[in-house]
């Protein structure tokens, strides 16, 4: 969903004249970081202003200052001045917009005299102060493979994507997004391999977006993403660098936000949330392995908690004969029916998931195994709940966590509790139900455009290999059909030249 | 905003309104709740003639497990009852209990065998078989003694004893493997009847199941088979042939009698046209114990040759107890029926049944007698 | 209605391949489950060949089909009633399919409320019942036709991985039950393919949907490959149950396909049916959501209503109905009364059409 503008009062466009100029740089100096001075004795020529805060005031003492005094009987023009320094990424401007923008971003106005409508613009930006230097990536970690991660810095996300396309079409086009914060937004794709409508899809909705400050790059998410009701991610989120290089080599659009660790990528898939980076680093036939119990995880954590209920409550048939012993004796003493004693222990895993991502981190590990074993062992030895239901609650609670994309097991934690609740009203009909109802919405929701559950529905059979089981490398030569990009071959693999060994070629 | 999107929102606010009217008239009752620690699961139920009034024509009663912390301390209680058929007996038993009793979970019923000769067993099968929730893995057993001897026995004996003791005789023993579901194939299906256990409790209290009665066409117990002719009617209709089978020899004078084992086999019985069943039954069986006078490997041969005669008298014998009670529990009629396009039921009975021969093949083979031999070869 | 060719958005159409499944799970429903015992009323053992019949006429019936869509300006009935017999008059014959497809709607609505009644719920209202599964077909087909393929891909997809169970009844079965063949004559195989014919109905719908699916060379061989595949399952659904319940326990039983799961034993679920209904459910919606599409679809297209309007209208008619329909009696009515307007639907009204269609057309070129 696109917001709408809701600016009604539109400010009209001032006269470019240097009152304006002067207007700004009198409103700047109300900060007291704003500088506005002049290195000559007589204070007649060269004013420089700039923000203190956003400048590298190294190269100003120990480069900029210099060639000014050095020559500052000589100076006799701006454009004299501009050749007198030994700076690159100068500009003479009169644009007061562009001069206020530039001003705020660290560039430094050099005017020859105090009111003159023109002056010098040179960026001296401090790039590295107050962002991280590295990411660890440690919110999705993988054991084998590069835990290179982006940081805050757009230059630096730029940065470490360009060294994974060397030579290669890779475009950032550059949007400013945001009435306040002016937020640089680049868009990153393959010329030549990404499909242009999605590129243009992009820019449109960034285009239309109307916003103040713009804090992350899931903010951008939620509001240009096809269907703002869903629970379901419509944008893959990563912070890891070689994860959006895979997305960007098969034709995605990714979109870096500045200030934010994570970029976007799309059209995305819901299979695209299951996979890890970790299994193209292992061999296929474990990736394919690893990938199917992630799978299985999903729809245990999903469906585990309400089986029990609709079983222990409507079904009591379904239960084999073995089980009924250890499952009745443990319910014996409970008081509550399996509804409550299932929300009760749900709300203390959720209570112990939020209190721990607050933390701090000393305490944490000692809350967590006071939660989780203290709590857990007393509620069933004073019979608030019974221990097999403990047990089911911690594996589905732990098999939300296989998901790869801290979005997507959000999502499935939260699908679960209408399911317990249908559970418990219909028994297995609210079951089969709820899942019918969220087969129905996942059919309804497109990621730009593109369907959320290809290749299942619509069935492309070719794309198969790489959503439950991961094929190897020598078949996964082709980019997916559902991207529509130019180019359909990623690399073409050459055929084996080992020499054949077995009982044919003695 | 223009007409569609206030109608969208009106219909989403009816949509909400029923649902939420769904949820508060659905949590309101619980009458629909079986909880599972709330009901008592029925593990054996059994029915058997009660007095002659008309409020008591049937005898029935319910074991069920008394579930507990921990398993150790697995009790059994009966709860008897009379009635005035099945699923009055049964809701007048569960009028005696605290708990809602269910039948989902059954896994024996028991039938008192003075019950099944004099009244049949029709109307209680045909009542407890269209309750949904019996499962078809249900097992059917006679019991000679009269049912609350035989309840107060079980609940003094462990939790599953009594399925376990007949599922391992039907899989490892003489007993035909039957369930709900065969048992049901054979009592409605026409051309064949029905064959049931047969448990009684030896002189020393313990609970066997030894016999097979059969159930004629009035859904009467007819006949009843002694271990020996139960294992006859196995070999026929069950794939696996895994039994011990004593067998008496005879030779030069000497009396003496060995146990066979079977392992495999495969056995056949088709018809043809003219009046003459054919039985083809082919056994691969070791020798257990033998007498001292046999010496093994030599006498491989005349064992066999012992054997087959004993399986062709003892099927002779078997058929001819068939066709003079007119029951037909290897479902011969039924293959009858299967080539004949006009095979009429009663005539095929009446004529035809009585006057039919048996013609059987057996091959057996001794494939082994143990690590122990008598001679050198 | 103009006489142009009204185009539908291309980005709304279809691939062919979707015809295979929307054919094939419309028309598995609830029939599937008590099929076997209607139709061996009259031919016994022999009943399978009136399912070969039954499912081959079909056939005959798709190739009628295709050539009288082909003729329409939409590609749909509704235009093609439109075309031919002028606009009133047209619009009277579109609704006797509005009314087949409501009763075919009710029916397996309120079939699938007492299966579940019978065999899991007894205590539970069957209004309530029939709500949930209302909010259930509204959500679906408030998606549009898109919503409803998916539907209905998945619906034939998950069954099948439940149909492999029936592998559980090979142990107990024997047959010879299908022997002796052909003891019947013609004219009682004939009266089981007619009890078995509301199992086969449903994909009527096809003759609104049509202009939704793309055109194509393969739009033909998927149609007539999702007939095959459904008269294939029939056909082996059949042989299955006449091999595991012989034809006096089949008298007994009303759903021998249900009762045919209570043997299956698997580790960790002892009573497989359960499992069975509850994805039946899945089966189910196909049908419904199609008929209740086709009518939403129908009723736009003649009094031009707004289809959310006449989707909660049918939605709250099909639930007082069936409120009404207490018993297995007036449930039967309802069967009779739908197998009856099939019969005169397949066997007369499309035919005839066919024909009508035809020679107007062999007139019209004439002319030219």
């Amino acid at each position: 969903m696109f917001k709408q503008k809701e600016n009604e009062e539109k400010t009209k466009k001032k006269e470019i004249t240097g009152n304006d100029l002067a207007n700004i740089i009198n409103q700047a100096k109300k900060s007291s970081d704003f500088t506005s001075f002049s290195p000559s004795i007589q204070e007649e020529k060269i004013f420089i202003s700039y923000y203190i805060s956003l400048v590298d005031s190294e190269i100003i003492q120990k480069v900029l200052l210099p060639s000014i005094i050095a020559k500052i009987d000589e100076i006799q023009s701006l454009t004299e001045l501009e050749a007198i320094i030994p700076l690159e990424n100068m500009s003479v401007t009169s644009d007061e917009k562009d001069i206020n923008v530039k001003l705020n971003r660290g560039y430094i106005f050099i005017q020859f005299y105090k009111n003159d409508s023109k002056g010098l613009l040179i960026n001296l930006k401090n790039a590295e102060t107050g962002t991280r230097q590295s990411n660890d990536t440690e919110n999705e970690f993988s054991v084998v493979g590069p835990k290179v991660g982006f940081v805050e810095n757009l230059q630096t996300n730029i940065f470490l994507l360009r060294q994974k396309f060397v030579a290669s079409n890779l475009v950032f086009e550059e949007i400013t997004v945001g009435d306040i914060s002016k937020t640089k937004i680049a868009i990153a794709y393959l010329d030549g391999i990404t499909n242009p409508q999605y590129i243009n899809t992009v820019k449109e909705r960034l285009n239309s977006v109307n916003l103040g400050v713009v804090y992350d790059s899931s903010h951008i998410d939620q509001v240009i993403t096809d269907n703002s009701f869903s629970v379901f991610p419509l944008f893959l989120s990563t912070e890891r660098v070689d994860r959006a290089t895979y997305c960007l080599e098969l034709g995605q659009v990714a979109i870096l936000c500045d200030g934010s660790p994570y970029i976007i990528t799309a059209p995305s898939t819901l299979f695209d949330f299951f996979i890890s980076p970790e299994d193209y680093y292992l061999p296929w036939v474990m990736g394919s392995f690893l990938r199917i119990i992630r799978i299985f995880s999903v729809f245990f954590s999903l469906f585990s908690t309400a089986a029990y209920v609709a079983i222990l409550t409507f079904h009591y048939e379904v239960i084999p004969q073995d089980l009924l012993g250890p499952l009745i004796g443990s319910r014996i003493n409970v008081p509550f029916p399996p509804v409550l004693e299932v929300i009760f222990l749900e709300l203390t895993i959720e209570l112990l998931r939020e209190a721990g991502a607050r933390l701090p981190t000393k305490v944490g590990q000692t809350l967590g195994i006071v939660g989780g074993i203290v709590i857990g062992q007393a509620s069933v030895e004073a019979a608030l709940t019974s221990s097999v239901l403990l047990i089911v609650v911690s594996l589905s609670a732990l098999a939300s966590f296989t998901t790869p994309i801290f979005k997507m097991s959000n999502t499935i934690r939260l699908i679960r509790f209408p399911l317990i609740l249908l559970a418990a009203m219909w028994g297995g009909l609210g079951i089969i139900v709820g899942t019918i109802i969220i087969l129905a919405h996942l059919m309804r929701l497109k990621s730009l455009g593109n369907p959320y559950m290809v290749p299942f529905y619509p069935f492309r059979i070719k794309n198969l290999g790489d959503t439950i089981i991961r094929s190897s490398y020598d078949r996964s030569k082709k980019r997916p059909d559902y991207l529509r990009t130019l180019k359909k071959f990623r690399f073409k693999p050459n055929p084996k030249k080992d020499i054949k060994e077995g009982l044919d070629n003695e | 905003m223009n007409n569609s999107t206030i109608v969208n929102i009106f219909l989403r606010k009816i949509f909400k309104f029923i649902l939420s009217f769904i949820l508060l008239t659905a949590l309101a009752g619980c009458s629909r709740y079986r909880v599972v620690d709330q009901i008592k699961m029925v593990d054996i139920m059994g029915f058997e003639q009660g007095n002659n009034s008309a409020d008591s024509k049937l005898y029935g009663g319910v074991i069920i497990h008394e579930y507990s912390m921990g398993k150790e301390e697995d009790v059994l209680t009966s709860i008897m009852s009379y009635g005035k058929s099945a699923t009055q007996t049964l809701s007048q038993i569960n009028q005696k209990s605290p708990n809602l009793l269910e039948i989902g979970k059954t896994q024996v019923i028991v039938l008192g065998a003075d019950f099944a000769k004099e009244q049949g067993i029709y109307e209680v099968v045909h009542s407890i078989c269209r309750n949904a929730k019996i499962g078809a893995n249900l097992k059917i057993v006679i019991s000679e003694e009269p049912l609350s001897v035989f309840f107060k026995k079980l609940t003094e004996l462990d939790g599953n004893f009594l399925p376990h003791l007949l599922e391992q005789n039907m899989i490892h023993n003489i007993l035909p493997e039957s369930n709900m579901q065969t048992f049901l194939y054979n009592f409605y299906g026409i051309g064949r009847d029905a064959y049931i256990p047969y448990s009684t409790i030896t002189r020393e209290g313990d609970i066997v199941v030894k016999k097979l009665g059969v159930i004629d066409q009035n859904s009467k117990l007819k006949l009843l088979l002694e271990e020996e002719e139960a294992t006859l009617i196995k070999l026929i209709q069950d794939q696996s042939k895994e039994i011990f089978f004593p067998v008496p020899i005879e030779r030069d004078g000497k009396e003496g009698s060995i146990t066979l084992k079977s392992l495999r086999g495969k056995s056949n019985l088709k018809s043809n046209h003219h009046d003459i069943v054919l039985l083809r039954l082919k056994l691969d069986t070791i020798i257990l114990d033998y007498p001292e006078w046999i010496k093994l490997p030599d006498d491989y041969a005349f064992l066999e040759k012992e054997i087959k005669n004993f399986f062709k008298k003892r099927y002779q014998e078997l058929f001819k107890k068939f066709q003079d009670n007119h029951v037909d529990p290897l479902g011969i009629g039924d293959i009858y029926r299967s080539k004949n396009k006009n095979w009429n039921e009663k005539d095929f009975y009446n004529k035809r049944y009585p006057n039919l021969k048996l013609e059987s093949t057996i091959k057996i083979d001794i494939l082994q007698s143990g690590v122990g031999e008598d001679t050198y070869e | 209605m103009s006489n142009e060719k009204i185009k539908i958005r291309e980005s709304l159409t279809l691939s062919p391949f979707f015809l295979f499944f929307l054919i094939h799970s419309s028309q598995t429903g609830i029939g599937m489950l008590s099929m076997q015992r209607d139709i061996a009323k009259y031919a016994e053992q022999d009943a399978w060949i009136g399912i070969v019949i039954a499912g081959l006429y079909l056939h005959v019936l798709f190739f009628m089909l295709f050539k009288i869509l082909a003729s329409s300006n939409n590609g749909d009935v509704i235009s093609l009633h439109h075309q031919y017999f002028g606009k009133i008059f047209g619009n009277i014959l579109s609704m006797v399919f509005v009314v087949y497809f409501f009763l075919l709607l009710l029916l397996v609505f309120r079939s699938y409320i007492e299966i579940l009644q019978i065999w899991v719920y007894s205590i539970v209202a069957p209004w309530e019942i029939g709500l949930v599964i209302t909010v259930v077909i509204f959500y679906i087909v408030l998606g549009g036709f898109r919503v409803i393929a998916g539907i209905s891909f998945w619906s034939t997809l998950i069954p099948i991985i439940l149909v492999f169970i029936l592998g559980y009844t090979l142990k107990f079965s024997h047959f010879s039950n299908l022997q002796p063949f052909f003891n019947h004559n013609i004219k009682e195989i004939l009266l089981s393919s007619k009890e078995g014919i509301i199992s086969f109905v449903g994909f009527e719908t096809v003759l609104l949907f049509f202009p939704f699916i793309k055109k194509g060379r393969s739009t033909k061989r998927w149609a007539h490959l999702g007939l095959l595949f459904t008269t294939l399952t029939y056909l082996i659904l059949t042989v299955i149950t006449y091999a595991f319940y012989n034809q006096g326990m089949l008298k007994y039983i009303i759903w021998p396909t249900l009762s045919m799961t209570k043997i299956v034993q698997v580790p960790f679920i002892e009573r497989f049916e359960y499992i069975f209904i509850f994805s039946w459910l899945l089966v189910v919606m196909p049908p419904m959501c199609l008929c209740i599409w086709a009518i939403t679809r129908s009723l736009k297209e003649m009094l031009n209503i707004k289809s959310s309007f006449s989707l909660t209208g049918i939605l709250v008619l099909v639930n007082i109905l069936s409120i009404l329909l207490i018993d297995r009696d007036s449930i039967h009515f309802v069967k009779k009364a739908t197998t009856q307007l099939s019969i005169y639907i397949l066997f007369i009204y499309i035919p005839l059409l066919f024909l009508y269609v035809i020679v107007k057309n062999k007139i019209q070129s004439n002319k030219k």
